[in-house]
């Protein structure tokens, strides 16, 4: 099971308000449509604005469950230019090398530098480990061809 | 002692106004009764 891991439990208790919305009751099923949930279980991140910020489809084990909460952290957290907490988020995620979400969180992690810095060098940094630690993944593949690293000050 | 429960929320609205209180995102977990 993963909510009883006290990792995610403390993590969950730390970060967020959790939220349960049943596709079975009937005031719960708008909400489903708001946010084009067509599968469950599905975990969205959102605002307290009801903005979302993430989604993540069907189950994770423990590890991951708290990886992907790491990453939709991160990416609310750039939404709102909290660019040194969402960095450390993703790092810590891209530092479990064998994570299948270390590449994702070493991606968002490349514009997280960038959107900091407006600099390419720093989002070549996170997307040159991408491309060697990560070579096979979704994530090296998004990272255009072809791309001339800045020379560092 | 650490509770090994977590207490959902299950009013979007009232998770809504706590979050803006709190300061926190929300995390919900669309699901469906076993």
């Amino acid at each position: 099971m993963t909510y009883p891991d006290t990792s995610v439990k403390r993590f969950i208790a730390q970060h967020f308000i959790p939220v349960r919305l049943l596709l079975n009751r009937s005031e719960d099923q708008a909400h489903f449509r708001t946010y084009r949930v067509i599968w469950t279980p599905t975990i969205v991140v959102m605002d307290r604005r009801g903005a979302g910020h993430y989604q993540s489809p069907g189950y994770l084990p423990p590890a991951l469950f708290l990886a992907m909460l790491r990453i939709g952290l991160a990416r609310a957290q750039i939404a709102w230019a909290r660019y040194e907490e969402a960095a450390a988020q993703l790092a810590a995620v891209a530092d479990e090398r064998a994570s299948a979400l270390a590449p994702e969180a070493l991606y968002w992690l490349g514009i997280c530098w960038y959107l900091q810095s407006r600099r390419r060098a720093p989002m070549m940094r996170a997307w040159n480990r991408l491309r060697q630690e990560h070579p096979d993944s979704i994530w090296a593949a998004r990272v255009p061809p072809n791309q001339e690293d800045e020379p560092e000050p | 002692m650490e509770s090994d429960i977590i207490v959902w929320e299950t009013d979007v609205a009232g998770a809504l106004r706590r979050a803006d209180r709190e300061r926190r995102l929300i995390l919900a977990d669309f699901s469906k009764e076993p």
